[in-house]
């Protein structure tokens, strides 16, 4: 089923509910929406209203209970786990709110990381190319640095580039900004901006009234719906 | 994923993440234990059925006395597969050998009855025959020094160079005298040429072991102790190969014989140290079961998140088992080859600090390749089919968001 084309997401009737010690806990409850190339958006709502959780499922990272899930005109239920992977490994960069760096590797170790799963580069050109969105992420000099020797504004731009690594369409981002200070805030909503204008679909969860301030559309997520803010 | 992206990575974990160091450490130490027991069992049993395969005394029967002892020698000599029958006081005579006696060696040799028929098989020079005198056949690496209880201090005598030498026995003379062992004052002496070399080792004769001729061996005996009229002495029958040692004593037996092996294997002892070599190495796979058990457990919890993570950048659980099973195995292999460099260190310190005892005892060490094979199983499968079990059930049952939620449990 092919959905309008320019909606490279598309969310109908999502449902996704927890279970805890036998009780079940409603989330998201029939959502829907639907995300274009090209744009920014922000979700925002109060603490515990699911944001997280629905940026998971956008991501590919968690199950629906219930209702249709469309990248790019492609029903995602069905898929495998194996098609799943295949489609956040092409289509999906994703952003966390604690960096998610991996402690043991270089800067561009790290930005390297999802290129290992790409059979048509060479190390060679995937070193380049990953010293190349460093780059063009103000780290030109922060390729040989491990995590623990970066900012936290630094550390962020390494994760946005190791989200970059393989050019998805999609970029998801919890609460990106959440550990960083304003300054650096700013920058990086500035570069994930920069990044919808270069025709990229970017999602943002934030907590932050800045945000507002970048985006083409802004969510309320609120009792398990979507309402445009 | 590829095989040599996966190789790169690992090894890069592998160099900086030092929490990997205290599995490899531990892999180490169980290679050196599995390895070194593997060894220490195969030579212990390999150097028995040597002996036993090569001593005469694993061919050779003590026969009781019988009434009618003139008649035994031809009785015994006549059943199928008998070498040679001799009369057992005339098996071996330790004697000082003033040659020898010197601030090295204490000059006491272990002399052996020989005949044609008994030699060792290999002798560099000439035999003797029964009835010859004044010849013998010593090692070719000699050591005339029975007293086990002092150190060895000395290299063994070159045999090489002792071919065609003399050596002189000295024996205070006893003589039995109305039914009493009286010393006299004569002393008995006899040169004795060194005709040829046999190798002690090859044969399980000790080194300071010499052989002479059995007409030799009968007058010395003869004049230096006699004896005594009233006891009757048993005889050894030399038997030509160990395959028929259980025809003959039975054939010895219809005769109305009673005969046993001269030497014989202590299969208490033997089974006992096989199972304390089987229970060091069980308890060895269990403690490393147990060990690789935490310590995945640990690793897994601990990295939940970060499988989470490689998740999310579009890996399949099947890449990230495989990139944990093959940085196991990469870690067992590397384990295993330090582990074999200890042991070889300690093999080569052991056989160098053991040389002359193991020279003195006709003990060959050596390596096997089972023990290699064995141990390198052991360590290599444990801990990757662990991690196996462990981490596919762990990876299969939760969803990726689920694995980065573990980031805050810990
Ligand atoms: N694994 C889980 N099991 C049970 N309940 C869960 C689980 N994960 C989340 N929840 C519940 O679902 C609701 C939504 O959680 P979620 O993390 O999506 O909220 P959020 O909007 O991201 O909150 P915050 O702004 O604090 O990050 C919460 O009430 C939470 O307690
Ligand atoms: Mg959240």
């Amino acid at each position: 089923m092919i959905k309008k084309e320019k909606n490279i997401i598309f969310l109908n009737n999502i449902t996704k509910n927890y279970y805890l010690n036998g009780k079940e806990i409603k989330v998201l409850k029939n959502l829907c929406g639907e995300f274009e190339s090209g744009k920014f958006y922000a979700i925002m709502g109060h603490s515990g209203c699911g944001k997280t959780t629905l940026i998971n499922i956008i991501g590919l990272l968690d199950y629906i209970n219930g209702g249709d899930y469309f990248i790019n005109g492609l029903n995602v239920k069905n898929l495998s786990e194996n098609d799943k992977a295949y489609l956040r490994q092409k289509y999906i960069g994703f952003v966390f709110q604690d960096f998610y760096l991996d402690d043991h590797l270089k800067s561009i170790e790290n930005v390297m990381l999802p290129m290992m799963l790409n059979k048509k580069l060479n190390y060679k050109e995937k070193r380049a190319l990953a010293s190349k969105l460093l780059e063009s992420l103000d780290l030109k000099d922060r390729d040989e640095h491990f995590p623990k020797n970066l900012s936290g504004g630094e550390k962020q731009r390494v994760a946005i580039a190791r989200a970059l690594a393989n050019n998805p369409k999609i970029i998801v981002a919890d609460e990106p900004t959440g550990n960083l200070d304003e300054e650096n805030e700013k920058k990086i909503f500035e570069i994930l901006k920069d990044l919808s204008k270069k025709g990229k679909c970017v999602i943002v969860v934030s907590h932050s009234n800045e945000v507002k301030k970048y985006a083409d559309k802004v969510f309320l997520l609120d009792d398990g719906i979507l309402t445009e803010a | 994923m590829s095989l040599k992206s996966s190789i790169r990575y690992i090894s890069i974990k592998l160099r900086r993440d030092k929490k990997n160091l205290f599995l490899m450490i531990f892999l180490i130490i169980c290679s050196v234990v599995i390895l070194t027991t593997l060894t220490f069992r195969n030579n212990y049993l390999k150097n028995l059925q040597n002996s036993i395969d090569k001593s005469i005394t694993f061919r050779t029967l003590v026969v009781d006395p019988t009434d009618d002892p003139l008649s035994e020698d031809e009785k015994i000599l006549g059943v199928n597969h008998v070498l040679e029958v001799y009369q057992n006081n005339y098996g071996f005579y330790d004697i000082n050998v003033p040659t020898y006696n010197t601030e090295n060696y204490d000059g006491m040799v272990e002399l052996l009855y020989g005949t044609e028929n008994i030699l060792p098989e290999n002798v560099i020079g000439k035999k003797f025959s029964k009835d010859d005198t004044g010849v013998a056949i010593c090692p070719i690496v000699f050591y005339p020094w029975m007293d086990g209880s002092k150190e060895m201090k000395n290299d063994y005598l070159d045999g090489n160079k002792l071919l065609n030498t003399t050596f002189e026995v000295e024996r205070e003379v006893y003589k039995f005298i109305d039914g009493k062992v009286v010393k006299s004052d004569e002393k008995y002496h006899k040169t004795f040429k060194i005709i040829g070399l046999y190798d002690n080792n090859e044969v399980y004769q000790d080194p300071f072991n010499c052989y002479i001729s059995a007409s030799d061996m009968k007058d010395l005996y003869d004049s230096t102790i006699q004896n005594n009229p009233n006891v009757l002495y048993g005889k050894f029958a030399v038997v030509d190969d160990r395959s028929n040692v259980e025809y003959v004593m039975k054939e010895l037996s219809n005769l109305g014989f009673t005969s046993q092996v001269q030497s014989y294997i202590d299969s208490k002892l033997i089974n006992s140290l096989k199972n304390t070599c089987n229970f060091i190495i069980i308890f060895t796979i269990c403690i490393m079961i147990f060990i690789s058990l935490m310590y995945i457990h640990k690793k897994n919890i601990n990295d939940m998140y970060q499988y989470g993570v490689l998740k999310s950048l579009g890996y399949r659980n099947k890449d990230i088992l495989k990139i944990n099973i093959f940085q196991l195995l990469f870690m067992s292999i590397i384990s295993f080859f330090i582990g074999i460099l200890i042991f070889e260190l300690l093999f080569r310190f052991a056989i160098i600090f053991y040389q002359k005892y193991f020279i003195y005892n006709s003990i060959f060490v050596r390596h096997f390749v089972d023990a290699y094979l064995i141990t390198l199983i052991i360590i290599l499968f444990i801990p990757t089919i662990i991690s196996y079990l462990l981490l596919n059930k762990k990876i299969n049952s939760q969803s990726a968001s689920a694995m980065l939620g573990n980031k805050n449990d810990n």
